[in-house]
């Protein structure tokens, strides 16, 4: 992508700048909640973003995908009833995204923009999204993006790009960010970042020295295609009693994994007035595909636990062309069962 | 910008037919506030819709009018005890306003069917796109662009039986042969008794040049579509219809996949030859 410029903003004014963000945009961004665990969540104040976490256990998606999200609201009266769209969505900027989350937008965007029906609601908070990623030097030993192709300092997609550089020679530990301006988004950001400096020709060696370092850290590529075609002939294996003895089917992977979208559609009423509400959901859960009949054709967490891997692994491949997983790793940190998805790919992989 | 595919089209209920005997299934007939919403209402026979009761939720109905029924469309409900918005819809008082989302779905072949017989074979309250097949292809300005039609359908009871005038109607037409069964022999029933599969053996509808539409029940699926395939009918030229819980109906919430193949966007219409090459997760 090209570069439109490149500033540079000591650490200690990174509040400054998010401040200047939060003119005119919610900013979602990483944060300690009360527990100390970092987390996206809407920023209250610019000191809130916390430029310590690694990967927050609860994702971005949250920017496109609200929780809670009203469809539309209405008012009924008896033989009448009045329905009333959300209003359009405020600019907001969705901040300091690993480049692993950047790619699970793409996997959003690939799933809500398809025809026949492209959806609205998460068209229109996309486009009031200003996408502002960050790279990362360290790797936490959960994530497996790299496995996936994902290099953790690459900058696509994103509208702007934070590169994390280091102070003077003998320091490790990020002193100043980088923020590599790319799309016309990008440039409308102009009055937050005017008043840093230009990055100079050292900054620049810095940054590229960063990305040559990143992208020297070859690690062997999981074979998607292998995964993809493996699991088309194994739909009826023993595999799947084995992945699904472990788990308790609470769906913790899923509400935490950032590209799981799935959703419920659920009416909220108060008296005369109401909003139909779209809320997460799971494919973990037995009411997701429950018939009023009482029939469920996903009867077990064997079924549930199947078509996680398979949405992910196979059909999402198969339809969009990009695995519904970036290897963030989150399902991994919060399983209660210890399920590790690496191992179930392993498995499906060496599988005869 | 894209219209928000959530927000229903507002209707109103303009007719109720009670269908069978049990009262747990009604025909809806709704009306549409704006004219020009029955026309974005572009829909296709085997197409299906969302029914919208706002505070109460929505329910994916196939359409049981036909697209030629141009000042309505029409939708057969039943209600299951669990079921929030069937039960609220049975409850519903005419006049009561509500909505419906849709067309969804990809519906009969009916380009594939032109020129051909058509076989159609239903058990149940599972007919109601096949009844809207019917009306279709029996309207005077589509009858002539298919070949024969044949119809057997069947219920447990003659008090079960859906559609009952109509179907009396195009039993004494010419241009369509209507065999109507029940389960057992019953007070005043003088059409044929027995399951449709034994049915189907019995009339022998021919596969040549035919395309076949079946519904049902999924007993008489598991031992009709064996009789069919004892007469020859060819698996890419036999549909039949699925049902699944769903939400959104645009293939974005997830939970009416069969395999890859989403039932909201990829079917309810699916042939045997597709079915063959899901995994049987239904």
């Amino acid at each position: 992508m090209m570069t439109r410029e490149i500033r540079i903003i000591p650490l200690s004014e990174m509040p400054a700048f998010v401040g200047a963000l939060m003119q005119g945009h919610k900013v979602l961004a990483p944060t300690r909640n009360d527990d100390g665990l970092c987390v996206f969540a809407w920023l209250a104040a610019p000191e809130q973003a916390d430029w310590t976490c690694g990967i927050p256990q609860v994702p971005p998606k949250q920017a496109f995908l609200p929780r809670t999200e009203i469809l539309f609201t209405y008012h009924r009266e008896k033989g009448r009833e009045t329905i009333t769209p959300p209003p359009a969505p405020e600019p907001q900027i969705a901040l300091g995204l690993h480049p692993c989350d950047v790619q699970a937008v793409k996997v959003l965007d690939a799933v809500f923009s398809a025809e026949p029906s492209p959806d609205q609601p998460y068209l229109a908070r996309r486009a009031a999204t200003t996408l502002i990623g960050r790279g990362f030097t360290e790797q936490d030993p959960l994530v497996f993006c790299r496995e996936l192709g994902i290099d953790p300092m690459d900058n696509r997609d994103c509208d702007a790009f934070l590169v994390p550089l280091a102070g003077g020679q003998a320091e490790h530990t990020t002193s100043r960010m980088a923020l590599e301006i790319l799309t016309d988004k990008g440039v409308a950001l102009r009055l937050a970042y005017d008043g840093f400096p230009k990055a100079g020709v050292e900054d620049l060696a810095a940054i590229a020295e960063a990305r040559k370092q990143s992208a020297a850290r070859g690690v062997p590529l999981l074979d998607m295609a292998v995964i993809q075609r493996r699991l088309e002939n194994i739909f009826n294996s023993d595999l799947w009693n084995r992945i699904h003895e472990p788990c308790v089917g609470c769906g913790a992977c899923a509400f935490l994994c950032p590209t799981c979208h799935c959703f419920d559609i659920q009416e909220e009423v108060m008296g005369q007035d109401g909003a139909r509400v779209r809320v997460w959901d799971t494919c973990q859960f037995d009411l997701f595909t429950r018939h009023a009949s009482g029939h469920n054709p996903r009867l077990s967490q064997k079924e549930r636990s199947r078509q996680r891997i398979m949405h992910k692994f196979s059909y999402g491949v198969g339809k969009f062309h990009i695995p519904f997983c970036v290897g963030c790793g989150r399902c991994i940190a919060v399983c209660p069962a210890h399920n590790d998805v690496r191992q179930i790919l392993k498995e499906i992989s060496d599988f005869k | 910008m894209e219209t928000n595919p959530y927000i229903p089209y507002p209707v109103t209920i303009d007719r109720v037919v009670v269908e069978n005997e049990a009262r747990d299934i009604k025909t809806f007939r709704l009306i549409f506030h704006n004219a020009q919403d029955r026309k974005g209402f572009d829909f296709k026979v085997g197409q299906f819709a969302e029914l919208s009761l706002l505070g109460f939720g929505e329910s994916p109905i196939g359409i049981a009018s036909s697209p030629l029924d141009r000042d309505y469309v029409e939708f057969t409900v039943k209600r299951y005890p669990a079921g929030v918005v069937t039960n609220e819809l049975h409850n519903a008082e005419l006049g009561r306003p509500m909505g419906i989302r849709g067309p969804m779905g990809n519906g009969y072949p009916i380009e594939k069917m032109k020129g051909k017989n058509i076989v159609i074979i239903s058990g149940g309250f599972a007919v109601t796109t096949l009844r809207a097949a019917i009306r279709y292809l029996l309207h005077p300005d589509i009858r002539s662009s298919v070949k024969d039609i044949t119809v057997i359908y069947g219920a447990r009871t003659p008090g079960e039986l859906c559609y009952k005038e109509e179907f009396t109607d195009w039993s004494k037409r010419k241009d369509v042969a209507v065999t109507l069964t029940v389960d057992n022999e019953a007070q005043g029933w003088r059409g044929r008794v027995g399951f449709v599969p034994t049915v189907v053996a019995d009339v022998k509808p021919s596969p040549r040049d035919a395309i076949c539409l079946i519904c049902g029940p999924p007993v008489m699926l598991k031992y009709t579509i064996p009789e069919l395939t004892k007469l020859g009918f060819k698996p890419e030229d036999t549909y039949l219809s699925f049902e699944m819980r769903m939400k959104c109906g645009i293939g974005k919430c997830g939970r009416c996949n069969i395999g890859p193949k989403y039932v909201c966007i990829d079917g309810p219409v699916f042939s045997l030859a597709e079915v063959a090459d899901m995994p049987a997760e239904y």
